[in-house]
């Protein structure tokens, strides 16, 4: 007993390792950091509260980012899911060649966080690129997608939208594990499709909505390669979400105290909205053999 | 916190240090940054160098721009950056503030001939008396013009600001996207910066003590020059620029340059050959010397080191590496290899025997000469220190969205830029 035991302690260590050295303490360490002075060439420096304090009161470009982060999280987010969803249901269909069309809808979420698509984007929402040459092909006159703050924030999350796939293939599992006698009873009783969805498909498949909209909430808010290729988090700042603040903090500015502070407020601002959701989720989720209806 | 460091840099250098034979050559590490061209001509200065020298062994590390700074930083703060660095000017002040960042190279003046470099160059890399680096080119700030384009407007290139602000109009018939002059990312505030330091024949940062040497009252006359500039259609204003594909687009990516809409610009000499090529052979682009603004007390222009090139304060082969670094800058040999590729040197002999042997383009020559024979106030190593880039350019985005009133972007860039100095100097 006491020596199979070594032998699973054994095989964990490796990860054990990893997690220590590679996750744990940086995940430490840049606590420490935050409420340092640290320019890698220097020791750091201790300055208390210094850092936040100035985040909080001091710091413009924080607010205005941060500002920019919520607003960005609260717009893909919700729009992803339904969107995921709705697509997912479509492909739930018994239709020929369904296979290809759920692999056609899954290859962006492959591509979507690339360089290469960033780069794309780039030139397809341009002021000469295709987007604006085919409004101008209907009679429209070209936006300044990357001219104005708002169009560039709606440029970066469309960007986001695109990338539905991996959300998309959870919910369609979760579609496919509704029983279809459930369907069928409702049809008898005189149901409708859209009756139907609301109140059999989607209370069935809560779970699964509130897993994907947790992942969804922690990648949006950690959304870094869009921005930082096609728009530099510009203009205005009105797409320079929380993520870029921290590069710049610690990689262009060196302030390494200063980013580790910076990524510490983002990760407590997740996590507060990820206890929100668990906390709240006992009203709107339900799972098989729950006794609630 | 003071393990913290420690324990970095344990980990780093077991990462990253190389076992060194104690047999007899010497072995040498050096890093540079550069493109294809300049990675093959430094590769083969080294060959010879070492067919030169038996007992000293060189091991070469090149990347690409982007990440060096992270990397480079990286080494020195887990103490095993290599013995000879290609070092790019305005990191100077995040790696030797106080001037003990790198190797003193006045201490290997045995080894290293300093005469081939002017006092004023060696000026711009010492800090408190100590000189950390070798300047490897000068460059500096210089008015192109595309004559096509010109011409498509019934014009000749401008030869003073007027001639500038006159040619809008003529632009503006052509079409509506057309404008003479383009000012993308930092350019407008080189603009402005170039206006008032004719106006005051001061440089925006003293470079003796690092404060701001401007008044907000010069500063604003800079500022109102540029809006000046965007209601009179000279340039494109920043919403219509980064519209073109972010900010993040250099000017020789945009459509408008490559297909002759927009009349010049204001650039480093030393990239002149990134904006003239785009053209293709239809097109051209031409230095001129630089433009007065009426009223000018000098020339004003903006010139600066390119990169230098370091030795390592850590390093056990000081001599070693001053030895390479002597061959690389001064010997007729390597600078008959090296050709341009980091630019014209700053080094007398080198810059005499490209010229010499033809191996210069004659436009980069012409360029390079503006530069080097006009009047500039000296640089602060700080101009072009990141966060003071960056409160240029956001404060300039502000103002060319009038989100923000000159007086009060004025305000902001001396009172910040001051902040940020004062911080960056302690």
């Amino acid at each position: 007993m006491y020596e199979n035991r070594l032998l699973g302690f054994t095989y964990v260590t490796p990860y054990v390792i990893g997690l220590l050295v590679f996750t744990a303490f940086p995940f430490l360490a840049s606590l420490g950091l935050s409420f340092t002075e640290y320019n890698l060439i220097d020791p750091p420096y201790w300055v208390g509260l210094d850092n936040f304090e100035y985040m909080f009161f001091k710091d413009r470009v924080f607010w205005k980012s941060l500002s920019v982060t919520l607003l960005y999280v609260f717009m893909t987010v919700p729009l992803k899911l339904v969107f995921a969803l709705y697509i997912a249901h479509i492909l739930n269909f018994r239709l020929k060649g369904i296979n290809l069309f759920r692999t056609a809808y899954y290859v962006p979420s492959i591509l979507g966080g690339s360089v290469a698509i960033a780069v794309l984007w780039r030139y397809m929402f341009a002021d000469y690129g295709v987007i604006n040459l085919i409004l101008g092909a209907v009679g429209i006159d070209p936006v300044p997608w990357f001219g104005q703050p708002g169009w560039a924030l709606f440029t970066i999350t469309l960007l986001r939208l695109w990338q539905f796939g991996s959300a998309m293939v959870i919910f369609l599992a979760a579609l496919q594990n509704v029983p279809q006698s459930l369907y069928e009873a409702a049809l008898i009783d005189g149901a409708n499709k859209w009756q139907a969805f609301l109140k059999i498909t989607v209370p069935l498949i809560t779970p699964v909505i509130f897993f994907n909209f947790i992942m969804q909430l922690v990648q949006a808010f950690q959304e870094f390669n869009g921005p930082y290729i096609i728009t530099g988090g510009g203009p205005l700042k009105a797409t320079y979400l929380l993520p870029l603040y921290v590069y710049d903090a610690a990689f262009r500015d060196f302030e390494m105290g200063y980013g580790a502070a910076l990524a510490w407020v983002l990760f407590t601002i997740v996590m507060v909205f990820t206890i929100i959701a668990f906390v709240t989720s006992k009203y709107w989720v339900f799972y098989s053999g729950d006794k609630r209806s | 916190m003071k393990w913290l460091p420690a324990v970095a840099s344990a980990v780093l250098a077991g990462l990253f240090t190389t076992t060194v034979s104690a047999a007899d050559p010497v072995e040498i590490r050096m890093s540079w940054w550069g493109g294809d061209s300049r990675h093959k001509v430094t590769q083969d200065a080294l060959k010879a160098f070492e067919a030169k020298n038996p007992g000293i062994k060189v091991k070469a590390e090149y990347t690409g721009w982007t990440g060096h700074l992270e990397r480079i930083t990286t080494q020195i703060a887990g103490g095993t950056e290599p013995d000879l660095m290609q070092i790019n000017w305005p990191w100077l002040p995040l790696f030797s503030k106080r001037g003990d960042g790198f190797a003193d190279l006045n201490e290997l003046k045995d080894v290293l001939d300093l005469k081939q470099f002017s006092p004023e160059v060696l000026k711009t890399a010492t800090i408190k008396g100590k000189l950390n680096g070798l300047p490897v080119s000068i460059t500096g700030r210089v008015y192109m013009f595309n004559p096509v384009a010109f011409k498509k407007a019934g014009l000749d290139i401008p030869k003073s600001w007027d001639d500038m602000l006159a040619a809008a109009p003529a632009f503006k018939k052509v079409g509506a996207d057309y404008y003479p002059f383009d000012t993308t990312d930092l350019n407008p505030w080189y603009a402005a910066v170039h206006y008032v330091t004719q106006m005051t024949g001061k440089s925006f940062i003293d470079p003796d003590s690092n404060e701001i040497a401007w008044t907000k009252d010069e500063v604003a006359k800079g500022l109102q020059f540029y809006v000046e500039l965007e209601d009179k259609g000279v340039i494109p204003n920043y919403e219509k620029s980064s519209a073109e594909g972010g900010t993040k687009l250099e000017l020789h990516q945009k459509k408008a340059w490559i297909e002759g809409k927009l009349g010049g610009s204001y650039e480093w000499d030393s990239v002149w050959a990134k904006f003239r090529d785009p053209l293709g052979p239809q097109q051209d682009l031409v230095p001129v010397k630089t433009l007065m603004f009426k009223g000018a007390k000098s020339e004003g222009l903006l010139r600066k080191p390119t990169m230098m090139f370091s030795v390592s304060k850590n390093s056990k082969h000081k001599k070693e590496a001053a030895i390479l670094l002597n061959y690389l800058m001064n010997d007729p040999e390597a600078v008959k290899i090296l050709g341009d590729s980091r630019g014209i040197p700053a080094s007398k002999v080198a810059a005499d025997m490209l010229v010499k042997e033809g191996l210069v383009n004659k436009q980069v020559a012409f360029a390079h000469d503006v530069i080097m024979n006009g009047d500039a106030p000296q640089l602060s190593t700080f101009f072009e220190h990141p966060k003071m880039q960056e409160l240029y350019r956001s404060t300039m985005e502000q103002l060319s969205y009038r989100k923000i009133s000159v007086k009060d972007a004025a305000a902001r860039l001396v009172d910040e830029g001051g902040d940020i100095l004062a911080k960056a100097t302690r």
